[in-house]
């Protein structure tokens, strides 16, 4: 006989009630995505600590803020993560020189490597030169493509967290992956020959 | 097939999403002979590779240790304060419309009974006082018709000033209408030559004292009724001094 694993739902309420041992197993189901997703919205390990012990504060003082109703506890949780981390990145804003964020997707970075145009990387500079690609996009853009593509949620799920419609989910990832193809490409990762989207499509 | 179908379902092929086999070829069977849309696929395997690279790079990151002890000590004195505050009534949230209306319109109620319940006894009281002093004030015994003006004079000496006042004339009052069937003489002088009327009368004192001490007052009793004791009411002027006595029986 194979123990039963409880839902959030149920740990929510045994948290409710006082139990540790309840938000101690939430905390490590959850604490992971949630560092992440902080992680590659603020390009800071610092922010998105801080941005974690906040949010599962949130959910120890307002356990009721969570409804089971309206999404499962991750979605809320993501919710959660993503004001924190836009309210942390505005308080940051006049003290970070950030990069660019202009939709072009032209962008001075530092990341261009022009002796390499062809996009002759290792996989560490892919790594890195995404992840500052990804950080140089607007947070709109940004929060769907990290929460698409990093954390591989469907639109719908997406649309749950950012409280908006699927079509604005599509939309949004589709544009910003165009920036992000920009923004590669402008730094040698890919190939500059390869179409972007804008240009002669065929309607065989 | 055209180029916006293919880019309806470009995502889906870049990350080999499961898909009917059928649908997945003819798409496939599109990028062979369109140059755009190979390019697009390539361009989207290469971001979904890349990040899927970073996915895995950052699979093993998380919050450090001291953000699960620092939450678990938050939580614990989290369960404390709540469980203190369930166990005393926390402070009234004066902000709070709900909890002040059914006070005001309380209060309100109280004040208003309050009001009524004053004007409703004092005008009672005033009422019932003028038909007893009016009733007391009928001459029963008065064999001298000053001596009425004086009695009248000495218990308006002080006028109704406050509550208190008129709460010890009342009381005086109701003490006489209860002994209502007592007779009272006139007040007879105690100084020579003292005019009753034209005298300040201050406050007349109910007194009991032994039948000898009429002697002062120039009755005189027989001995065997000598300690018998007498009751008095004796006038008194402003200055203390006694100006005249009436006897009661």
């Amino acid at each position: 006989m194979t123990p039963t694993i409880p839902s959030d739902a149920e740990l929510v309420k045994l948290m409710s009630a006082g139990d540790d041992c309840a938000f101690a197993t939430l905390y490590r189901r959850h604490q992971g995505f949630v560092y992440r997703f902080a992680l590659l919205m603020s390009g800071s390990s610092n922010i998105a600590e801080e941005v974690t012990q906040e949010v599962f504060l949130i959910l120890i003082r307002r356990p009721h803020g969570f409804d089971p109703a309206r999404g499962p506890l991750l979605a809320y949780l993501y919710g959660v993560t993503r004001n924190h981390v836009l309210t942390f990145l505005k308080r940051e804003r006049p003290y970070v020189p950030l990069v660019n964020e202009s939709e072009n997707g032209i962008s001075p970075a530092p990341f261009t490597a022009e002796d390499d145009p062809f996009g002759n990387c290792t996989r560490n500079e892919i790594i890195k030169l995404v992840r500052q690609a990804v950080l140089t996009l607007p947070l709109r853009y940004r929060e769907v493509v990290v929460l698409c593509d990093f954390h591989e949620m469907s639109y719908a799920e997406a649309a749950v967290v950012l409280d908006c419609a699927i079509g604005t989910i599509n939309s949004r990832l589709h544009r910003g992956h165009a920036l992000l193809l920009k923004k590669l490409r402008a730094a040698g990762a890919v190939d500059s020959a390869t179409p972007d989207s804008q240009v002669m499509r065929c309607f065989a | 097939m055209n180029c916006d179908e293919f880019e309806l379902i470009v995502l889906a092929l870049a990350r080999n999403q499961l898909m009917d086999a059928r649908v997945h070829d003819r798409r496939l069977a599109h990028a062979d002979s369109c140059a755009r849309c190979a390019g697009r696929l390539a361009s989207e395997r290469f971001l979904a590779a890349g990040t899927a690279a970073v996915v895995a790079q950052i699979a093993a990151e998380a919050a450090p240790v001291r953000v699960e002890a620092a939450l678990l000590a938050a939580f614990h004195e989290h369960v404390r304060a709540t469980a203190a505050r369930t166990a005393m009534p926390g402070p009234i949230k004066v902000n709070n419309w709900s909890f002040w209306r059914p006070a005001a319109v309380a209060a309100l109620l109280l004040i208003v009974i309050s009001t009524m319940a004053v004007f409703w006894s004092s005008s009672n009281s005033l009422n019932q006082g003028n038909e007893e002093l009016t009733g007391l004030y009928v001459p029963v015994d008065l064999p001298v018709p000053g001596v009425a003006a004086i009695e009248d004079r000495v218990e308006s000496a002080y006028p109704l000033a406050n509550s208190d006042q008129q709460d010890r004339r009342q009381q005086r009052v109701s003490r006489r209408k209860s002994n209502q069937a007592e007779v009272v003489s006139a007040f007879y002088p105690l100084m020579e030559g003292e005019d009753l009327d034209s005298s300040e009368i201050a406050q007349v004192v109910r007194v009991e004292l032994p039948a000898s001490a009429l002697g002062v007052a120039g009755v005189s009793l027989g001995a065997d009724i000598s300690t018998v004791p007498v009751k008095a009411d004796v006038a008194l002027g402003y200055d203390g001094l006694a100006r005249a006595v009436r006897f009661v029986r």
